[in-house]
Parts: C-alpha cells; sequence; structure tokens
C-alpha cells in the first residue's frame, strides 16, 4: 500500500510553509524559475481537490493514476505556463484534458466501456446518503462536456469565466453547456423531488 | 416543498455563487451535499509527489527550444531539397517577380515560422498558424503562370511524392512535440500543414508547371492529405503532458 499524506498536510514543510500566504501564480512563477519548493506548496494546495475531481469525472480507480499525471504534466510543461495567466484554471484544464483522454481512449480500446459505471462512480464518492448518491449517480451519467461544466462550476467553484479559461471556450459555450446539464441533470433527479 | 425537492432546487439551481451559497450552509439537506463536495476529496499520496520530484531531476526542455530545433530543421531541409532539385522556376515562370517572391515568403513563414505558432500554448498563436496555412495555398496559386510544363501523369506523381517525401521528417518530428501537449486536432493539422509545407515551399522554387489542375491535385492534395493524417498519427500516439 503506498504511503498516504492527509489532504492539506505540507509534504516538504520548509517548501509549504514559507510560501503559505502566496498566491498561485506566483509559487508557479517561482516555480518556474527553478525553485522546486514552490512546486510542492502548489501540489500540497491543490493536489487532494484536483484528485477529487477526477474521482468525479472519471472514476476513483483511475483518478489516482490520473492525479499523477496532472502534476507530472505541471511539471513537464511548466515552460507553457504564461506569465500574466491564472493557475487554477491552467491546472483544472491539464487534469480535465487527462481524464478526456483517458475516456476517449478507453473507448477506442473498448467501444462498449466509457470507464466505470455511474453507480461505481458514486458508491465510492459518497459511502452513505441515499439522496448523494442518487446526485453522483445522475452526475455521471451527464455527457462528459456538461459533466466538466457541471464539475467546475457547481463543486470546484469556478465563475463561468474560469470555466471558459480552463476548457478553453467562450463564456457563452459554457454557459449554455452548464445550462443543458442542469437541465437534464433535474430531469434525472426528478424522483426525488416526490420524496418525503 | 419537501426537503429533497428542496435540494434539488438548490442543486439544479446552477448558480450556487453568493446567495445560494449562503443558503446551502444553512440548509442541513445542501449541508450535507456540500459536505458530500468535502468527503470526496481522497487522501493525497506522497507517491504523485516522488514522481513529480523524479520529472524535476531531468533537465528542463521548454517548448520554445524544441520548436526553434524543428524550425531549423525545416529550413534547412528546404534548403537541401531546394539545390537537389535546382530552383528553376525563377526563370522559367511569366509571372511577375514579386508575386514569386511573396508566394516563396509565405510558403516559408509557414514551414519555418509557422512551427512556433502551431506549438506555442496560446490558443491565438494557433489561429496564426492556421492563418499562415490558409495563405499559402492563395499565394501559390495566385503566382502560378498557369503553364502546363508536366503533362504526364508520371511528372505530376514526381511532385507529389516530393511533397510527401520532404513531410516524412518534419511530421514525424512535429508529431513527437505535439505529444508534448494535450491533443488537439486543430494544432495537429496546423503541424501536419507545416510539415508538408516544406515541399511545397521547395516546388515552388523548382517546379515549372504552373497550371492550376497540376497545383491542385500534385501539390495542394497531398499537402492537405498530410494535414489530415498528422490528426491520425496525432490521436495514436501516447500523451507526455497534458498541458494546453
Amino acid at each position: 500500500m503506498p504511503p498516504l499524506v492527509k489532504p492539506g498536510t505540507p509534504l516538504r514543510r520548509t517548501g509549504t510553509e514559507a510560501h503559505a500566504a502566496e498566491p498561485d501564480e506566483m509559487l508557479m512563477e517561482r516555480f518556474v524559475g527553478g525553485e522546486s519548493a514552490a512546486f510542492d506548496a502548489l501540489f500540497a494546495r491543490h493536489a487532494a481537490r484536483v484528485n477529487a475531481y477526477l474521482r468525479r469525472m472519471v472514476g476513483p480507480s483511475t483518478a489516482d493514476d490520473l492525479t499523477q499525471v496532472t502534476f507530472l504534466s505541471v511539471v513537464r510543461s511548466r515552460s507553457r505556463f504564461q506569465r500574466g495567466a491564472r493557475f487554477r484554471p491552467w491546472l483544472y484544464a491539464i487534469a480535465s484534458n487527462a481524464a478526456r483522454d483517458h475516456v476517449r481512449r478507453a473507448r477506442f480500446e473498448s467501444p462498449s466501456n466509457d470507464g466505470e459505471t455511474p453507480e461505481q462512480v458514486a458508491e465510492t464518492l459518497l459511502p452513505d446518503p441515499a439522496l448523494e448518491k442518487a446526485v453522483h449517480a445522475a452526475l455521471a451519467q451527464l455527457p462528459e462536456q456538461q459533466r466538466e461544466a457541471i464539475l467546475l462550476h457547481r463543486f470546484e467553484g469556478f465563475s463561468f469565466g474560469e470555466i471558459a479559461e480552463t476548457l478553453g471556450l467562450t463564456e457563452s459555450a459554457v454557459k449554455v453547456r452548464a445550462h443543458r446539464g442542469y437541465v437534464r441533470l433535474r430531469g434525472l433527479l426528478a424522483h426525488l423531488g416526490e420524496g418525503p | 416543498m419537501t426537503a429533497h425537492a428542496r435540494l434539488l432546487g438548490h442543486l439544479t439551481a446552477g448558480a450556487l455563487d453568493g446567495e445560494d451559497r449562503g443558503h446551502a450552509e444553512r440548509c442541513p439537506a445542501c449541508a450535507a451535499l456540500l459536505a458530500g463536495e468535502a468527503s470526496g476529496t481522497a487522501p493525497v499520496r506522497a507517491e504523485w509527489l516522488a514522481a513529480a520530484h523524479q520529472e524535476l531531476a531531468r533537465p528542463p526542455r521548454p517548448w520554445w527550444g524544441l520548436a526553434a530545433g524543428l524550425a531549423a530543421a525545416n529550413a534547412a531541409l528546404a534548403v537541401a531539397g531546394t539545390v537537389f532539385m535546382v530552383p528553376t522556376n525563377w526563370e522559367a515562370s511569366t509571372s511577375p517577380h514579386w508575386l514569386l517572391v511573396a508566394a516563396v515568403v509565405a510558403l516559408a513563414a509557414l514551414a519555418v515560422g509557422g512551427v512556433f505558432l502551431a506549438l506555442a500554448p496560446r490558443r491565438l498563436w494557433l489561429d496564426g498558424a492556421l492563418g499562415l496555412a490558409a495563405l499559402a495555398p492563395i499565394a501559390l496559386l495566385l503566382a502560378a503562370d498557369g503553364h502546363a510544363a508536366a503533362p504526364h501523369f508520371l511528372d505530376g506523381m514526381a511532385c507529389l511524392w516530393t511533397v510527401l517525401a520532404l513531410a516524412a521528417l518534419p511530421l514525424a518530428g512535429g508529431a513527437w512535440l505535439l505529444t508534448r501537449a494535450a491533443y488537439s486536432p486543430a494544432r495537429a493539422v496546423a503541424v501536419g500543414l507545416i510539415s508538408a509545407g516544406v515541399g511545397l515551399l521547395v516546388l515552388q522554387l523548382t517546379c515549372n508547371d504552373g497550371s492550376h489542375p497540376h497545383l491542385l491535385v500534385f501539390h495542394l492534395l497531398p499537402w492537405a492529405a498530410l494535414g489530415a493524417l498528422a490528426v491520425l498519427v496525432r490521436r495514436a500516439l501516447p500523451t507526455w503532458s497534458y498541458a494546453p
């Protein structure tokens, strides 16, 4: 079993503590400049959330691998980060690209396989309330593009502008995707409204 | 309204900013769902960071350095191809000289400068590369004098093979560079057209046939086909980095 670290725990105390108050963009600038401790701080700050996002996108069994790939990509492509750009949309763009590529390749290798079933995703994400399970199972049934927009908006707290930056779309295109996703989600969860 | 219906309303409202978030904090059902967001957070694995540190030990290779290498290789290949095939179109063509020069400049900009535009992280630059690619065939056709010097099919095939052969190395290098960023069909098309642009440039200087059917079938058709091929090649290759 690989070693686990509590979410948010600084992995290299000296590096992360020194950078605790710095904005992501400044840390990234330092990292691009060759300061690896700045990367540790970014990792400590975002790894758990990125993993949670990927779990919702592709399911838990693949999310861990994709989280590793996401941060590997940050290291490998640090020269592609543009000065003045925001870090979080860039990071989630990488995670979204990795998730999309995984789904595309899974479909290519086995046309009937879209990754894990919605039930599998929901079960491992949320241990108890049936309601939450239903919500996440419904989320997992959304088309990838709509799910991506809703997860970033609803669960990661991104503004539509940030989502547009992350996905390389216009803000209005993101709004359309999110709106369609929410409408579909409402349909999928309509039966909940009939409960107690 | 039932608790479930209320929760559903908050969830599907699509706008949990400000007021909605405030309500979600007070509403037990919504609080449960928000807690679900937190419970979805898995423990961070030290191996993720270890892998990143392993990667950090390698010397960084910025995209612009690699792009410069490919651009230099394209330029060298174009010069070598032109020298080998003898540049005779300057004397043979009846088109105005400035048009020939403009076409060569447009094609050289595509085959060499286009590399930077296509591989840059900015979407706007990629659009610039695609713009250059759109300009190239227009410049080529405008600079043609309409004179058919290679009426036989086999003569035309020599041009087609030249475009394909001269694109092989640039395409291989370009495909490798494409794996260093997330899959993007537009970027792959641009790199394919840039790779094939080397052959177009060489033929612009060496092919004496200025008829439009010849240029369309034996110069531009393989050029466009290589743009499509690049997408298929990139799709099949593993991705080294998912950065945009």
